[in-house]
């Protein structure tokens, strides 16, 4: 070719290289070091307890990565249903009740990635919208009175809060938990049991933030280690990486992805239900000893607060938790989806998702925790 | 001759043929078969059959988002295919590419008027679903206020500003497709291969993005965020999307606008 008609690919080639420029320019300045002011674990744990920050809004996305293949679709809750819908999206609407469809959309409400906008103004005014691609969910407090709307089936529940209580929006299956949420948990664990340091800087949602990592002090653990993004600025967490032991995407990955230490528009916090919409109002209960009391009325899934309370053995990361076998959901010990996934072991099966090991023993006991098999089969041994 | 000139010479070429019509019509009509079946039968039941085909009955402006909706992965890729695939290749296909290039145009203006003149029929095809959604649905069932996804009801005036936003956006994410179409225009004298190879392509893309194991790939796809028009329609609306789709179609733009460029401006035109 002549060099006439060489020059003529030049912006051709130059458009590509342009763009990996720009792409690779992008993940650098992310990772580019960030200069903050050099703190200790405490210095920070006290950033985040001095924060002040009560109002924000933000886009969070959330990664659940159970770390087992992708389940196939059972009918009901699949495509056939609802082809609007992208197989990796969760479905949670699911109206058939066959205990398979249950765990699977369960399940797949929990692992994948999902999107969620927050906004909060003081302690008494939130809203949470989780996004689908083609829904919405939307749960709101303000003041006493909470709201859950649900795009997919035009439906919204309300209920009314107790005066005095401090209760953040009730979690259900399949709502991110806020970072700060999800920090405060863990904080709780930093004892003798975990060992914490500073990381380099990052920056996360475009602000400086400082890492902090937390490393199990176990053999046994399943949780190869946390670190948790703080805004250097406000104190107000903005990211919270779990990593299991064995898998090399994080187990969980939750954080902001946008953050506007701002206070939000209070329109956001009114909400009157569409015209059409199925309304429902909920009961809540007034205290969680009442919860107690109705304990056979409510949900009967496995670990609600009575049974964690009498079963856990060990502290810290290698907590165990027996539950027996009269208190094991007949429809959960009988599912032939969990026996697939479970693998047989020495004394019953195991069922292993990322962070937890679950062993089913053949007397019919469940011992689970976020520890490894060994353990578990000490525990259960021990009894 | 002003590049203006030859633009809208080449927009009236488009417009005047009888095929760009009988496309625009056709897509047209998806909603009014939609709004029609729903009339006739008594609707589907809640939460089945496609996004938004539930609401049509409740409120007719839901027909115009339903038609966009049914349309994006397939009539809509063909349609905007067979008007880029067309662009380069039909003129050397007639015979037609050498007496346009004597006029004092270079061929990168050239190029550019095909695009521009591209882009504005996936603007047509987009609004023309959106204005047929929005005609039957208001003939068939009652117009009112608009339940958005997050709950909170605007106005029926601000939900056709949503339907407009939404034709705007889907007309956004056809034009990497359509720089696609140029470039493969550009490769070939025979316009239906040049067509049928851009449609295949937007089907590909589509099936590559349905397979979680190629997750790597995703936001390199130009369908990638075709479907994510739904972040219009919610309160506040959710603009990211429309950020990253530019953003996306512009990168197609830039890489195959320019592939375009080199293949053609260094082309001997023989036809």
């Amino acid at each position: 070719m002549k060099p006439v008609v060489l020059k003529k690919w030049i912006p051709a080639v130059l458009a590509p290289a342009v763009i990996v420029a720009f792409a690779v320019g992008a993940s650098v300045s992310a990772k580019a070091q960030v200069n903050l002011e050099p703190k200790t674990p405490q210095q920070l744990l006290e950033l985040i307890a001095s924060s002040k920050l009560t109002d924000f809004s933000g886009t969070t996305t959330a990664t659940v990565d159970l770390g087992i293949p992708p389940l196939p679709d059972l009918g009901g809750t699949g495509m056939m249903n609802k082809p609007d819908v992208v197989p990796d999206t969760p479905n949670e609407s699911g109206t058939t009740t066959s205990p398979e469809a249950n765990v699977l959309s369960a399940l797949s409400a929990i692992s994948g990635t999902h999107e969620a906008r927050i906004f909060i103004d003081g302690p008494d005014k939130a809203r949470v919208q989780v996004m689908d691609s083609m829904d919405e969910q939307d749960f709101i407090r303000n003041g006493t009175t909470i709201w859950k709307y649900d795009s997919s089936d035009n439906t919204v529940t309300k209920g009314t809060l107790p005066e005095t209580t401090s209760m953040k929006i009730p979690q259900r299956r399949g709502t991110p938990p806020t970072p700060a949420e999800l920090t405060d948990s863990l904080l709780t664990l930093v004892d003798p049991h975990t060992e914490m340091s500073m990381q380099d800087g990052t920056r996360i949602a475009g602000r400086d933030a400082y890492t902090l990592e937390l490393v199990p002090r176990s053999d046994d653990s399943l949780v190869a280690k946390v670190s948790i993004g703080v805004d250097a600025q406000t104190g107000a967490p903005l990211q919270v990486v779990v990593d299991a032991v064995d898998q090399q995407t994080p187990a969980v990955s939750m954080g902001f992805t946008s953050f506007t230490p701002e206070t939000p528009d209070a329109k956001l916090f009114e909400f009157t239900p569409p015209a059409g919409a199925h309304i429902s109002e909920a009961k809540i209960p007034h205290e969680a000893k009442s919860q107690l009391k109705d304990h056979k009325n409510a949900t009967d899934q496995p670990g609600s607060a009575h049974d964690i309370n009498d079963a856990v053995h060990g502290t810290g990361w290698d907590s165990v938790v027996v539950i027996e076998a009269k208190d094991v959901p007949k429809e959960l010990a009988a599912n032939e989806m969990l026996k697939q996934l479970a693998t047989p072991v020495e004394g019953g099966k195991l069922l292993h998702i990322s962070l937890v090991n679950v062993l089913l023993t053949n007397d019919g006991r469940m011992v689970l925790g976020a520890v490894s098999l060994d353990r578990l089969q000490a525990v259960a041994n021990g009894q | 001759m002003p590049s203006s000139g030859l633009f809208l010479n080449e927009l009236a070429l488009l417009f005047r043929r009888r095929r760009t019509w009988a496309m625009l019509l056709a897509l047209g009509a998806v909603p009014v078969l939609i709004a029609v079946a729903v009339r006739l039968t008594s609707g589907p039941p809640s939460g089945r059959g496609p996004a938004f085909l539930d609401q049509i009955a409740g409120n007719g402006l839901f027909t115009a988002v339903t038609g966009l909706f049914v349309c994006i992965p397939l009539f809509l890729p063909l349609t905007v295919s067979v008007v880029a695939g067309d662009t380069i290749a039909g003129e050397a296909g007639a015979g037609t590419l050498r007496y346009l290039l004597t006029s004092p145009v270079s061929r990168a203006k050239l190029l550019a008027v095909k695009y521009a003149v591209a882009a504005v029929f996936c603007l047509s095809a987009t609004l023309m679903i959106a204005l047929s959604g929005i005609g039957i649905g208001a003939a068939l069932f009652s117009v009112g206020p608009v339940t958005l996804l997050s709950g909170s009801t605007i106005s029926a005036a601000a939900g056709v500003g949503r339907v407009g936003l939404i034709a705007l956006y889907i007309a956004l994410s056809l034009l990497g497709l359509a720089a696609l179409g140029l470039f493969i225009s550009t490769l070939t004298d025979a316009p239906v291969g040049a067509m049928a190879a851009v449609a295949v392509l937007a089907i590909v893309a589509q099936i590559l993005g349905q397979l979680p194991q190629l997750d790597w790939l995703h936001p390199w796809l130009f369908t990638n965020h075709w479907l994510d028009f739904a972040d219009l329609l919610r309160d506040p609306i959710s603009w990211s999307s429309y950020g990253q789709n530019a953003l996306l179609q512009g990168g197609y733009l830039l890489v195959f606008g320019t592939l375009a460029y080199g293949r053609f401006a260094s082309k001997g035109i023989v036809s």
